[in-house]
């Protein structure tokens, strides 16, 4: 494989239907294409292509179809308001095969997943919905052409730093599972942290929820669990995105800094905030604001962004990120809570978390190390269902490549995630009331499957877990497959009810 | 009157001066003596029996110097006035008998002397004791069988002015030398006599100490107050603050350069004088309720309160020399001795004195108080003072005349009998001071100090909480309750380490066991007196290992017993008096409570069989030795019942604050509680899994499971099953728990509970442990025929087929089969 051309980013576009009335105004309902060089004509050729399919799929079921798969592009399209379609276009990995004299290029069309897919696009609109709210709402406040002018400013910036070519467990499986990997920590440890929110809280009385992260895995949130995921996202994705640990060497030089365009601008930038605090993160210095009051060019600048965390919470609040070397705390402070533009303010809420902070990053630092056994033995993904953890451990030992294994676990992922989403509808289909049963008994799925390079990977699904199990033993069979799972799942579901 | 009030004086027990011929306080048995007509009255703190003594052989005309009584109250030591000798009354048979016959006598070989005077005689214990003269100290012994009183030991001085004795520490400082500037002290341990390095007194002893022993001026004083005697002033004293055994030397001129200065003991020394309390204007006295140096002014009428908690003196170990309104006399639990006595009379003046006081501003002027704070809870105190009805009605009619509190103000006249008591000699009352912690504690304003200070009280407990709960509903910044919750839980750890020390299976804890059974044997044997404490054969058997000791100096109302242990073996080390006692004072808890229960049941024995008023009196004493419960370190221990009880539901029936800051604050606790590793009680977990449901904190509450910090506990499982209504998870994390806990049946049911048979059944086969019975198959069975859903039914019948078709109870599974599906399942 290794000729094999990844998948790359073909296009993007956001279109609404009920914006043309009349075929003379049939571009109208393009709000935004990307890349911009994109012809017309094509445009609305693709456009066309998703808005038949979807209306021509509600004909056999009374969901709408999510997806499109070609030789050469893999199409997904997701409407998260009424009306609006985001769709993604990916152009699938290929090799080249000599034909003759002639090169031909060989699409690999089932190495993509939809589940990805899908949830990059849910991701993108997540984030969008953060900083802007709904699509809807930007049209009744302002105008089309507003929405249109917002969009032109986010999407560019926010494509161009998701990376399409599939090439590891984070950018597959992982985005897929949707999941907040936690830090694991002691429980005197996390009362420590938990006691030094409250004390936050209650000194502060505008700071009304708060976020701890340890570089990228969460240790504190005090939102609720879907909330949580979307801020975690926003943090891993974008404000993290470029953040190496501090294990690794580069750290803090990599990344020249970047100018930032507009500086004064008092319009809201999204480009503007994330590069900003990009900056920020990189900068080596051990504690300082990300965004609240921070120092820029020796000036200290004052600036909170606003954002919303959920689509169920209406609530607007007011963002402010503190490091501590690789210890990230976020506090949301209530709209509009006073004294934010004065520096003591800052200082005042420096002194309080200063010293715990530090001392809490440390105790993270140490602790890192420790893994448990299990963890030695077998390579698996796992998510929770409940609490949305993820966590993954790949034995560094391991004889497979994981270029290889990518592929065969995108596809099991993508057949047992897919699993999920079905159930609901089937169970309204009195026609299938066997079927539902079937499906209820067969609940835990599993699905095991073996690669031409004897990689065997057990995709198992119950009612609160999901997890992938990488077997690396040649010349095995099923049945001993079956016995090291046996073995697997009583050593880490010993502590957990797994049916 | 709406004057805060800081130092009350406790159960009086009252009596008509003018009808006794002789009276003195015995400090050791924290009792009174009365002499009438040849009989002894004894009624004191520590035993509440009220028991009268005849003294057949005593003629009516003698004048007597010392009564003396043994800690077991079988002898009684009397020196008659001008005698060289002592005489020693035995009381014969049980302890019931009434009648004490003179059984020996002892003659000092240095009687013929000039001069020679018997100073007074002091207990070691029940068998021996210290005959101090004004040229020996005499250490004796009781010979029983011999009949005989055998001298141990004599220590011989140019001159004796006098003596303090610290019975709990058998410790004997002398006067010596001339000026009796010259202290000598003696300490009597069980092997051995141990003497103190001597100590030249930086001021000579007060005039009046001398004048006590001095024969004429004694002579002066019985003519001015008749016969009685040892109703003097000191100015020489042993107290113990906390764990240290001090010297306090009383330096009163009269005049205007007033103070008091206090000597360390150690094991080996009396140290040079490390304290020096000046600045008082007239003669003063002083009195220790629970570790605090309380100091009278008796002229400025004012009492200040020393906090010496170490050795060195930090500033704020003084913590506030404050001014004292005049002291009330709560007559609530007042006992009458003479019904005929018009105590009320004598006290006129005393009210009169203090309107005057009231007038009087001045007092005011050290005072640092939040006047506001305090007059709350002066006004509730107020109100539960006067709202307790009188019960000794009957008693005296006279009675319902008078108040039920009385202030009075300090008074010259007043004997202070160490740690806590006085002695009027003139209006007839013994009582002692008791501080009021709420108030008291209230003139502090430094939260930190307050909170340490009422660590180290006796009866602070209830005060403690009281302050939490009210800091709590103050919305306290939670770094200060953070703070409080670390002190109370070092301090319960503390406690903790201790009981397992003393649970330990060693020699003490036997000889514990044994102490206990010999508790509840003599309480049994002597059933009118449960709290009679045999000393005798314990103090003779084992000197080494074990003690029981009447605590008598320890804490507060000095009316407390505290159960000592004293473990030989422990490691010597440079230990001070006081480490001897209190080092290892453990109470535990449930003994007491146990006691208190038995003592309930003897009290109810004791209505029924002699109720008459006198009892009722006793009981109300007895009501007043209550154990407070403390550390090896003398620290109020707070558990987790106490604080859930008493804090925390309360605060949240009050609902004064948000749900969120009481979580906040629990967590606060439970963070604590886990710092010092101690076991979370699950009503805890409850209280914060209700509060976060309640404020639909979910993913707070998946938290806490997820990082342990609640812990795995059925209660808490069945407690998260219950709310999967209103967040499905739960019921898996409860799942999960019961499943850490090994409870598989439990499993099984929570999920046939919920409809999820199917679950269950797998549950079953893949767990190796559990064994498919009648009763689990019956319940599956039942509620697949209530779910009403064939398919799943088709398959579960299909499942238990072979148990279906074997048992008859099963019949009706069958039956239902074969109606719904038309088939039958036999084939």
């Amino acid at each position: 494989m290794q000729d094999l051309n990844l998948s790359k980013f073909h296009s993007f576009f956001i279109y609404n239907s009920t914006f043309s009335k009349s075929e003379e105004t049939e571009t109208d309902k393009i709000i935004f294409y990307y890349p911009e060089t994109t012809t017309l004509k094509e445009q609305l050729q693709n456009v066309g292509l998703i808005e038949a399919l979807t209306a021509y799929s509600l004909s056999f079921s009374n969901k709408k179809c999510n997806s499109l798969h070609l030789e050469k592009n893999r199409y997904v399209f997701f409407e998260p308001e009424k009306d609006y379609w985001l769709v993604l276009i990916i152009s699938n990995p290929f090799t080249y095969k000599m034909k003759g004299n002639e090169k031909i290029q060989k699409f690999k069309f089932n190495l993509l997943s939809d589940q990805t897919l899908l949830q990059i696009l849910k991701n993108s609109y997540r984030i969008f919905y953060m900083f802007y709210q709904t699509f809807n709402d930007l049209v009744q406040k302002n105008s089309v052409l507003y929405l249109k002018s917002i969009l032109a400013q986010f999407f560019p910036f926010y494509l161009s730093n998701i990376d399409f070519s599939y090439s590891s467990i984070e950018n597959t499986v992982w985005t897929a599972l949707d999941g907040i990997q936690f830090c694991s920590v002691h429980k005197n440890l996390y009362l420590r942290i938990k006691c030094l929110m409250n004390q936050v809280k209650s000194n502060f009385p505008y700071v009304k929820n708060s976020m701890l992260l340890f570089e990228k895995n969460l240790v504190w949130s005090s939102f609720e669990t879907e909330e949580t995921r979307n801020l975690y996202h926003f943090m891993c994705s974008q404000v993290l995105g470029q953040y190496k640990s501090t294990k690794s060497k580069e750290f803090g030089k990599e990344k020249p800094t970047v100018k930032l365009e507009n500086k004064e601008s008092t319009v809201f930038s999204y480009q503007n905030l994330i590069l900003g605090i990009q900056n920020l993160v990189a900068d080596i210095k051990e504690e300082h604001f990300l965004t609240g009051a921070t120092l820029i060019e020796n000036k200290v600048v004052i600036k909170i962004p606003t954002i919303f965390v959920s689509e169920s919470n209406t609530q607007k609040y007011q963002l402010i990120i503190y490091k501590s070397r690789n210890l990230f705390l976020l506090l949301f402070l209530e709209n509009e809570a006073p004294n934010l533009n004065e520096i003591s303010f800052y200082q005042k809420l420096s002194t309080l978390i200063r010293k715990e902070m530090q001392s809490i990053c440390e105790l993270l630092n140490n602790g890192q190390d420790e893994d448990e056994k299990i963890d030695q033995v077998f390579n698996y993904i796992y998510f929770n269902s409940i609490n949305l953890s993820v966590k993954q451990c790949l034995n560094e030992k391991r004889n497979f490549s994981l270029t290889d294994v990518i592929p065969q676990l995108v596809a099991v992922s993508d057949e047992l995630l897919r699993k999920k989403s079905q159930i609901p509808d089937e169970i309204d289909n009195p026609k299938t009331q066997y079927l539902r049963f079937i499906i209820e008994r067969e609940i835990p799925f599993e699905i095991i499957s073996q690669s031409k390079k004897s990689v065997w990977i057990v995709g198992k699904k119950t009612s609160n877990h999901v997890f992938f199990l990488i077997f690396d033993q040649k010349n095995v069979n099923l049945n001993s497959i079956e016995e090291e799972m046996e073995k697997f799942s009583s050593a880490l579901f010993k502590d957990y009810f797994f049916d | 009157m709406e004057k805060e009030i800081h130092v009350k004086l406790e159960s009086p027990i009252i009596f008509d001066p003018n009808e006794y011929q002789w009276f003195k306080f015995d400090e050791i048995l924290q009792q009174i003596i009365l002499l009438k007509n040849k009989t002894l009255k004894c009624i004191g703190y520590l035993f509440e029996k009220n028991e009268a003594i005849k003294l057949s052989q005593i003629n009516i005309n003698d004048y007597i110097q010392e009564i003396s009584i043994s800690p077991n109250r079988k002898y009684l030591a009397i020196v008659r006035n001008n005698n060289t000798e002592f005489e020693l009354f035995l009381r014969k048979g049980k302890l019931k008998t009434k009648e004490a016959k003179k059984t020996l006598t002892y003659k000092s070989k240095f009687a013929n002397k000039n001069n020679f005077t018997i100073l007074s005689i002091k207990w070691l214990d029940n068998l021996q004791l210290l005959l101090i003269t004004n040229y020996t100290l005499e250490h004796l012994f009781i010979e029983e069988d011999k009949k005989n009183i055998k001298r141990i030991n004599i220590f011989k001085h140019s001159q004796i002015h006098g003596a303090s004795y610290s019975f709990e520490n058998k410790l004997i400082l002398l006067s010596t030398e001339l000026n009796g500037k010259q202290i000598r002290g003696y300490q009597f341990r069980p092997t051995q006599v141990v003497k103190l390095p001597k100590i030249e007194l930086k001021y000579p002893i007060f005039e009046e100490t001398k004048k006590v022993n001095n024969e004429r001026a004694h002579r002066e004083m019985k003519k001015r107050i008749r016969k009685r005697i040892g109703i003097v002033n000191k100015s020489l004293l042993l107290i113990r603050l906390y764990n240290n055994l001090y010297c306090a030397q009383l330096v009163q001129s009269g005049l205007e350069n007033n103070f008091l200065l206090l000597y360390k003991i150690t094991k080996e020394e009396i140290t040079k004088p490390f304290l020096e309390i000046p600045a008082l204007q007239s003669n003063f006295a002083i009195s220790v309720v629970d570790n605090l140096l309380l100091l009278h002014d008796l002229e400025s009428q004012r009492t200040m309160f020393y906090d010496i908690r170490d050795d060195t003196v930090k500033p704020e170990s003084i913590i506030f020399p404050l001014s004292i309104k005049p002291i009330t006399l709560s007559l609530e639990k007042a006992f009458f001795l003479d019904k005929n006595h018009k105590l009320n009379e004598n006290l006129n003046e005393n009210l009169n004195e203090n309107e005057n006081l009231d007038e009087n501003e001045n007092l005011d002027e050290n005072e640092n108080l939040n006047e506001n704070e305090i007059e709350d809870e002066n006004q509730n105190q107020n109100q539960n003072q006067i709202g307790i009805g009188n019960e000794n009605e009957n008693e005296n009619e006279n009675e319902n005349e008078l108040k039920k509190k009385l202030f009075l103000l300090h008074k010259k006249a007043w004997a202070h009998f160490l740690p806590n008591y006085i002695l009027d000699p003139f209006t007839g009352f013994i009582s002692f001071y008791d501080i009021d912690l709420n108030t008291v504690a209230s003139c502090i304003r430094d939260k930190f100090h307050r909170i340490k200070f009422l660590f180290q009280r006796a009866d602070s407990k209830f005060v403690l909480l009281k302050f939490l709960k009210i800091s709590i509903e103050e919305n306290e910044k939670l770094e200060i309750l953070s703070y409080c919750f670390d002190i109370i839980n070092h301090i319960r750890n503390l406690a903790g380490k201790a009981q397992v020390k003393d649970k330990s299976p060693n020699k003490p804890n036997k000889q514990k066991k044994k102490k206990k059974g010999k508790k509840k044997e003599n309480q049994n044997q002597n059933k009118k007196n449960p709290f009679l404490l045999d000393l005798t054969p314990k103090f003779k058997r084992t000197h080494s290992s074990l003690q029981l000791n009447q605590d008598l100096e320890n804490n507060g109302k000095g009316n407390q017993m505290h159960s000592s242990l004293e473990l030989s073996k422990e490691t010597p080390k440079k230990k001070q008096y006081g480490d001897i006692e209190t080092e290892f004072i453990i109470l535990n808890f449930e003994e007491n409570q146990e006691k208190t229960e038995e003592d309930q049941k003897e009290k109810e024995d004791q209505k029924e069989n002699n109720k008459n008023e006198m009892e009722i009196a006793n009981e109300r004493l007895k009501n007043i030795l209550q154990f407070p419960q403390k550390s090896a370190q003398g620290y109020i221990v707070l558990h987790q019942e106490d604080l859930y009880k008493h804090v925390f539901l309360e605060v949240q029936e009050n609902q004064l604050i948000e749900d969120r800051y009481l979580i906040s604050v629990l967590t606060e606790y439970i963070r604590s509680l886990n710092f010092y590793h101690i076991p979370i009680q699950h009503f805890l977990f409850s209280m914060i899994i209700e509060l976060l449901v309640k404020n639909n904190k979910f993913s707070q509450l998946y938290q806490f499971v997820q990082f342990h910090i609640i812990d795995d506990s059925n209660y808490v499982a069945y407690q998260l099953a219950a709310l999967d209504k209103k967040y499905p998870p739960a019921l898996y994390i409860a799942i999960d728990m019961l499943k850490r806990n090994n409870d598989f049946e439990s499993i099984i049911q929570l999920l046939i509970s919920r409809n999820m048979v199917i679950q269950a059944l797998r549950f079953i086969e893949k767990t190796p442990n559990i064994i498919l019975n009648d009763p689990i198959i019956e319940s599956i069975l039942e509620t697949t025929l209530v779910m009403n859903d064939p398919i799943k039914m088709f398959s579960i019948i299909q499942y238990f087929k072979i148990y279906i078709l074997k048992y008859e109870k099963f019949k009706k599974y069958l039956d239902h089969f074969e109606r719904i599906f038309g088939i039958s399942l036999k084939n």
